[in-house]
């Protein structure tokens, strides 16, 4: 604590007589000297008169002067320093290189408080009181200034300030001085936070804009989802300081190959280019990408010319085709429910007339077009995600070969369903074409053909389990909701399931009880479903006037669809993690839920979870059992930057289950680390919002205290540390001026012979 | 790459047509599954309403030529046996399209065939009603009108305009047949963009009728044969548009159809 004192002389009244005393007094004395007047005038000359009249005065003055205790006070005051508040910025950013070679900003504010002696300096004005901060504020003593190290994962000035000016809501504070590089990586601009503080912010700027040189990802703008086999576009930002000239190449990668580059002109020093990339998934997942930029010579910061996302794709409608091979209710009812479900996008062809009919009017009379087999079976059968046969023979339209591409396109991923009826299955010629192949049940020729006869379908117990025909949250409830379902009236017989096809629902009648109604089957990539019946509409209609709603018909309708193209809700694997993007060294917590063929939890199934990073280096994690049945959990820490893949396949025995593939992202554990240039131009806003002042490091110089104090030191303030009073009353020599004055009276009565 | 638009608009022109193609294979049909005749699997069905009061079946045979039409025409198999329902009859949900004609009063509708119908209509069901008095206003339009709002609360009948897909989902429709030409147009209530009830003032069930030796019972004034011709048509664009609702209203079927209308 400095010494600073100095002396005063003050003039006071101390412990006189009261006001009223004193003019009572004054009045007794005044009408003495009155009477003292009209007394002298009768007796002596006029000067005697005056000359008497004007030392009583006097000296009745001095009496009521001395009445009111005049004192000489003799102060020795103390200067009491104002705290002035000193914050060192101490984040990451800090150790980027200074403005001398060689020397971090930190350093750079090292120097200036410790060797050049700024502490001291204004130790001797201000209480100093002194404090780090980054992601949050710390006091430290002014020793330990040298010693400070630059590893806050954050910047957050604002709250830094705020906690500061906190501290001292009690206290009177000359003002702040802060430290730093100015970039802020966390909390609000401390330029509209201070806006209203009540103390100067001086601010000191580390670090050198001028000669900063980075190159920086600063942005990436892409969909959280993009719609495969449509462009989507992502549009990087980026910022670069110091390469005034140069052309870079930005790549964008995905999954590590590199699918579209672009190339940047950078036509100024300190400049912001934008660039879009197109890209056009070309299939439903979740896809890690990144954008980079390689790193140039002389860049301070090098962790910012990479930068991770992910891009989910997904369908933006599942595309349906249905080919009805006469107008029926079965079409009627199942087009009504794809209608009804937003997601899907419906093309369907009817055969509305058959060689056989007889047209009996001009064909520009009729509204039939022509059935683009072709174009439908060789070209575009790809851009669709269902096909569905109902009640449809390709005997009259089209050669057996079109239905090799239908197995190939399901073999790929595609999906298929067939409906029954007399022109379907075996009836419709399929038996032996590629489309058996891809059929859950096998096509003999029989003499049953179609069957007419009701009949209720019984569901099997892979169908209460499975999506399709789960059409509640429990098996009772499910099994309820079927035997209400109105019977059948015909189907197609004697079809046998395939061993690796599900049968989901079967004949429940009589002799014809047990036969196959409902099977479906994973073929390659694909999955096909087969419906031995053009009766489906009846679960709909009927049921209204039965029950008085379709919902479980539309239920199963869009599950179905769904199922078929693999909407990821209804995959048997499914892989989550707690969070999309970590930190690095945080743990990812991973769920994995696994379900058999028949959608029956798989408690028992074996996983093989990989963990891949951004550099292809992958590590198998062990996942255990949790309490839920077919459910599994692992856990493992976010060791790599970037986007982290995850791929799961879950087997039961020799049965492959099904595999999910996930992503997430690790993020740097630091906002730091991304940026790097001295915002020099934010800590002179801040002083400006503040009546404080900005400077550089290097306009700090010898007399900068003294500057401080200008700005900072308005109303000083002292304490008195030593008072001595002198009471005028007390000493002798005002007793002898009473003395003289009334003695000078007597001698001059005494002359004048009134004595 | 082609686009979808493109697909769409090259379909029309696409390599082959129905009738190109089938020509070709003509036959096969009979011979699939073995050689076998198979009976068709789900024929389409007429059913009639049985009301109660009036007159519910003043042309008993008229289906049964309109049926004939649609299979001689179409590819639509049916079922040639009428089958009469009364309005709140247990299994009428087995029959999607029904058909109410007649040309008296008759009983309204009980609470109950009210709720059964407008069930019926709002989930699917079609219902072609033929006023077959051949005159406007009468008894039979009266108490359809008084119907209506009850079927169909805040609904009214409103005429259907001609580029309605029941107007092109066969025969591109461009006059309204029947026995009398009472309207140029259909009526009909519309939910979304299906109309669940048609109704036809020009009774197309007389035009369609027939006697047992095979004469027309009924003439068809003031187009004579022609209009009877436009009656059937009609009659075949309704039992398809019950069959495949908005079909003709697909993207697919637009400019082709807007290129033969002209």
């Amino acid at each position: 604590m400095p010494e600073l004192t100095s002396t005063q002389l003050k003039f006071a009244f101390a412990n006189g007589l009261p006001l009223w005393q004193l003019g009572l007094i004054g009045l007794l004395l005044g009408a003495y000297l009155g009477y003292q007047i009209w007394y002298l005038r009768q007796k002596a000359a006029t000067w005697v008169t005056l000359l008497v009249t004007g030392l009583r005065l006097v000296a009745f003055a001095l009496i009521i002067l001395f009445l009111t205790n005049p004192t000489v006070l003799l102060q020795t005051l103390q200067k009491i320093p104002i705290p002035l508040a000193v914050l060192i910025d101490t984040s990451e950013s800090m150790r980027l290189p200074g403005t001398v070679a060689g020397t971090t900003r930190l350093q750079q504010a090292q120097d200036l408080l410790v060797k050049g002696r700024l502490l001291d300096t204004l130790g001797r004005d201000f209480d100093l009181r002194v404090y780090r901060f980054d992601e949050y504020t710390g006091a430290v003593t002014r020793d330990d200034v040298a010693g400070l190290t630059a590893d806050g994962r954050a910047t957050n000035v604002a709250q830094s300030l705020s906690d500061v000016q906190q501290e001292y809501r009690d206290t009177p504070l000359a003002g702040m001085l802060v430290l730093s590089d100015g970039i802020v990586t966390a909390g609000e601009m401390p330029t509209e936070e201070m806006r209203y503080a009540s103390v100067p912010i001086v601010a000191i700027g580390v670090g050198d804009p001028e000669r900063y040189r980075d190159i920086k990802i600063a942005a990436i703008e892409a969909p959280n989802f993009a719609f495969v086999h449509h462009p989507t576009e992502i549009e990087v930002t980026v910022k670069s300081w110091g390469y005034h000239g140069q052309v870079i190449p930005l790549v964008l990668k995905q999954e590590g190959r590199i699918i579209s580059t672009s190339n940047l002109h950078l036509d100024g020093d300190r400049v912001t280019k934008r660039t879009t990339f197109s890209m056009t998934p070309k299939e439903v997942g979740r896809y890690r990408l990144s954008v980079e930029t390689p790193v140039q010579v002389g860049e301070m910061l090098r962790t910012n010319n990479h930068q991770d996302f992910q891009l989910q794709v997904r369908r933006d409608k599942i595309r349906v085709l249905v080919v009805s091979g006469r107008p029926s209710w079965n079409y009627r009812f199942l087009r009504r429910a794809l209608k009804s479900d937003p997601s899907v996008d419906l093309i369907s062809f009817i055969i509305l007339r058959t060689p056989t009919d007889v047209v009996n009017v001009p064909d520009d009379q009729l509204s039939l077009i022509p059935f683009p087999t072709n174009r439908l079976f060789t070209e575009e059968l790809r851009n669709f995600d269902l096909l569905v046969f109902d009640n449809f023979s390709y005997l009259m339209y089209f050669p057996m070969l079109y239905l090799e591409n239908i197995r190939k396109f399901v073999a790929d991923g595609g999906a298929f369903a067939m409906f029954g009826g007399d022109q379907s299955f075996d009836l419709g010629g399929f038996a032996g074409t590629p489309i058996e192949d891809i059929l859950p049940v096998t096509l003999e020729r029989s003499r049953y053909g179609y069957v007419h006869a009701p009949v209720k379908m019984e569901l099997t117990p892979e169908g209460l389990q499975h999506p399709i025909t789960r059409l509640a949250p429990n098996a009772e409830e499910t099994q309820r909701i079927w035997d209400e379902m109105p019977a059948l009236r015909g189907f197609n017989r004697a079809q046998r399931p395939k061993p690796e096809a599900v049968t989901l629902g079967v004949t429940a009648d009589g002799q014809l009880s047990q036969l196959p109604l409902m099977a479906t089957m994973q073929y390659g990539e694909g999955r096909t479903l087969a419906f031995l019946s053009d009766q489906l509409w009846r679960w709909n209609f009927e049921l209204v006037g039965a029950k008085g709603g379709n919902h479980h018909y539309l239920n199963m309708v869009h599950q179905m669809v769904r199922w078929l193209v693999k909407e990821p809700g209804l995959r048997p694997v499914q892989l989550f993690s707690d969070k999309d993007a970590y930190q690095l060294g945080e743990t990812v917590a991973l769920r994995i839920r696994v379900l058999d063929h028949d959608f029956s939890p798989a408690p028992g199934a074996v996983l093989n979870v990989k963990v891949s990073d951004p550099q292809g280096q992958s590590l198998q994690v062990n996942a255990v059992p949790t309490d839920e049945p077919g459910e599994f959990q692992a856990t493992l820490t976010a060791e790599h930057l970037g986007a982290i893949r995850v791929e799961v396949a879950a087997h039961l025995g020799d049965k492959h289950l099904g595999e999910d593939v996930l992503i997430y992202e690790v993020i740097p554990s630091s906002a730091e680390s991304m940026m790097g240039a001295p915002d020099h131009e934010m800590l002179r806003q801040l002083a400006a919002a503040t009546d404080g002042r900005f400077f550089t490091a290097a306009e700090v110089g010898g007399d900068f205290a003294t500057v401080l104090r200008d700005i900072l030191q308005r109303d000083l303030q002292y304490k008195v540390v030593e008072e001595r009073a002198l009471h005028l009353r007390h000493t002798p020599s005002a007793f002898l001026i009473l003395v003289a004055l009334f003695g000078a009276e007597w001698v001059i009565r005494r002359r004048a012979g009134l004595a | 790459m082609i686009t979808r638009r493109r697909f769409f608009g090259q379909l029309t022109w696409g390599l082959g047509s129905i009738g190109a193609w089938s020509l070709a294979h003509a036959g096969l049909r009979s011979e699939m599954g073995d050689g076998r005749q198979q009976e068709a699997s789900s024929p389409f069905i007429f059913a009639q309403v049985h009301y109660r009061g009036g007159d519910w079946d003043p042309h008993p045979g008229g289906s049964v030529e309109l049926l004939r039409e649609v299979d001689r025409r179409t590819s639509i198999v049916v079922s040639f046996q009428r089958q009469t329902l009364r309005p709140d009859a247990p299994d009428l949900f087995s029959y999607p399209f029904l058909y109410l004609t007649g040309a008296l009063d008759f009983a309204p509708f009980t609470e109950e065939e009210v709720g059964t119908l407008r069930r019926f209509l709002n989930f699917g069901g079609l219902m072609l009603v033929n006023d077959a008095s051949g005159y406007r206003g009468s008894p039979f339009e009266r108490r359809i009108r008084e119907e209506i709002p009850r079927l169909f609360p805040g609904q009214t009948l409103e005429r259907l305009p001609f580029d309605h897909a029941v107007f092109r989902s066969y025969y591109l429709v461009r006059t309204v047949g029947g026995r009398r030409l009472v309207s140029p147009t259909l009526e009909g209530v519309t939910i979304d963009d299906w109309t669940p009830l048609i109704y036809c003032q020009n009774d197309l069930g007389g035009a369609w009728e027939r006697d047992h030796l095979g004469n027309w019972l009924q003439e068809c004034l003031p187009g004579g044969e022609t209009q009877r011709f436009q009656s059937f048509m009609l009659g075949v664009n309704v039992v398809m548009y019950a069959l495949t609702e908005n079909y003709k209203k697909d993207k697919i079927h637009i400019p082709f159809i807007n290129r033969k209308l002209g």
